[in-house]
């Protein structure tokens, strides 16, 4: 699939360029800032992230930071080599691609689908135009995921961590699961590829993300796997029917008033005794990370991490049916929570509640 | 790239700046732009060298489509890693070598 986009070197060397200076931003400028605001902290103890931006105002190193966390993420878009720029020379023959006739179970678009309109005012991850208003954006996406995160070697490692974690946690047998928030099928391929007896169905928004997702099933012959677009608020299921409901990066690009609703339909999805599992960001009792964790959230175009890391997540799993929410550390590479480990990374975590039995 | 118009039409935001001029702002902007730059023109050079001592044609076609070897592979990745870490050290305002000490220097005069 998409063998006929041409390898190219001066793409290839730029993008690496690009996330090399990711890395040294990720390995040594973060442990250099984060000695530069210990030593300033020592003398004023800060109560919370407004209090470490004072603090942290006039350092250089600071400054340095912020500027190279959003213009990295801009060059690897919409830099002279940037996946938006490279892979619109090739625009005609990707859509081909797209447009390839899939086996009619896997895939169901909604033509009079309306997007919700935070989801269109914001070019989330700084993708120009957002991962929906361009034909050719999910597999652009796809391609930029490669180095979402610098310290994963694969990205695909983290879907199948998540998805064991969902598995073991589940406690029975697994036969339905939903995967909210789906994207361009990552979260839900370890679903249906490792799992033959498993039928997964992935929600999105997107259709140009829904068309990859479902492309790479059809490439693996998955039987298993349905593509749905939909809002995950609203996914238009039957009620009760699933072992396990999950999500992996949706709830930070969602207002409070969607996500509490996703809370809700990921509830009346679960068949009684079935777990909800969302893999997530939360950044708490930590000024310093804190600080850090709100200031990406403005700099990569997330701005509903804020309010998710100020949510009380708790209540709102009780306001949507359930019992009790177990909020746990997700490791995403070996050694990720190490304190020896001291690289900056995203605050993964596991939201995580059962309906009862 | 260069985009002045936002794809769906909608308003472009503000410019979000991090230092205390603007201007620095956007000439870091040039330097990383033009730093990319010339990685990809000294990666080029290095895949025609590594074309020319294999005996190959150097075509567009077989620069762009160049698919380095294991070894090939290491001296590249070492050379694009050598300059970006050389780049990058510089965001950290760390010294090379040692300066008169902060409180001067007449502690040294033993006259």
């Amino acid at each position: 699939m998409f063998e006929n986009i041409p390898k190219n070197r001066p793409f290839d060397a730029y993008q690496s360029f690009v996330l090399d200076c990711k890395l040294y931003w990720t390995r040594r400028m973060f442990p250099e800032l984060r000695t530069r605001y210990e030593a300033l902290a020592a003398a004023h103890p800060p109560e919370g992230p407004k209090d470490v931006a004072e603090l942290m105002r006039d350092d250089t190193t600071a400054q340095m930071f912020g500027w190279f966390e959003r213009h990295m993420q801009r060059m690897k878009y919409s830099g002279q080599h940037g996946l938006a720029v490279h892979y619109d020379q090739y625009r005609a023959d990707i859509i081909r691609e797209l447009d390839a006739e899939l086996p009619d179970h896997l895939l169901t678009l909604d033509p009079e689908f309306q997007q919700p309109e935070y989801y269109t005012s914001i070019d989330i991850h700084q993708h120009p135009g957002g991962v929906w208003s361009d034909e050719i954006a999910g597999y652009v996406y796809e391609r930029g995921a490669q180095s979402t995160s610098p310290m994963l070697k694969k990205s695909q490692s983290l879907f199948h961590r998540m998805t064991d974690q969902a598995l073991t946690r589940a406690g029975r047998e697994v036969k339905k699961v939903v995967d909210l928030g789906c994207g361009w099928g990552g979260s839900t391929q370890p679903y249906y590829e490792d799992h033959p007896d498993i039928h997964v169905t992935g929600v999105e928004l997107s259709a140009p993300c829904l068309r990859v997702a479902a492309m790479r099933a059809a490439e693996l012959q998955a039987q298993n796997v349905t593509y749905r677009q939909a809002d995950a608020i609203k996914t238009g299921l039957p009620e009760g029917e699933n072992d396990i409901v999950t999500s992996t990066m949706v709830l930070h690009e969602m207002p409070p008033s969607h996500i509490r609703a996703l809370f809700k339909e990921s509830y009346r999805l679960l068949a009684p005794g079935g777990l909800s599992i969302h893999l997530d960001f939360l950044m708490r009792d930590d000024p310093f990370g804190q600080w850090v964790h709100n200031g990406h959230s403005a700099r990569n175009n997330e701005p509903f991490m804020v309010p998710l890391n100020e949510m009380n997540i708790a209540q709102a799993h009780r306001d949507a049916g359930f019992d009790d929410v177990e909020i746990v550390a997700f490791e995403e590479f070996n050694g990720a929570l190490s304190p020896a480990n001291t690289a900056w990374r995203f605050p993964w975590t596991m939201i995580i509640a059962r309906k009862a039995a | 790239m260069g985009m002045n118009q936002h794809p769906t039409g909608l308003p472009l935001k503000a410019e979000q700046t991090f230092f205390d001029d603007a201007s620095t702002d956007r000439l870091l902007a040039m330097v990383m732009t033009l730093a990319a730059e010339l990685h990809v023109t000294r990666d080029r050079l290095a895949t025609l060298e590594m074309l020319l001592e294999r005996g190959q044609p150097v075509t567009r076609d077989a620069l762009d489509q160049f698919t380095p070897d294991p070894a090939q592979k290491d001296a590249l990745d070492t050379a694009r890693q050598t300059f970006s870490d050389a780049l990058m050290f510089c965001t950290l305002g760390v010294e090379a070598s040692l300066g008169a000490p902060e409180e001067g220097v007449g502690k040294f005069d033993k006259s």
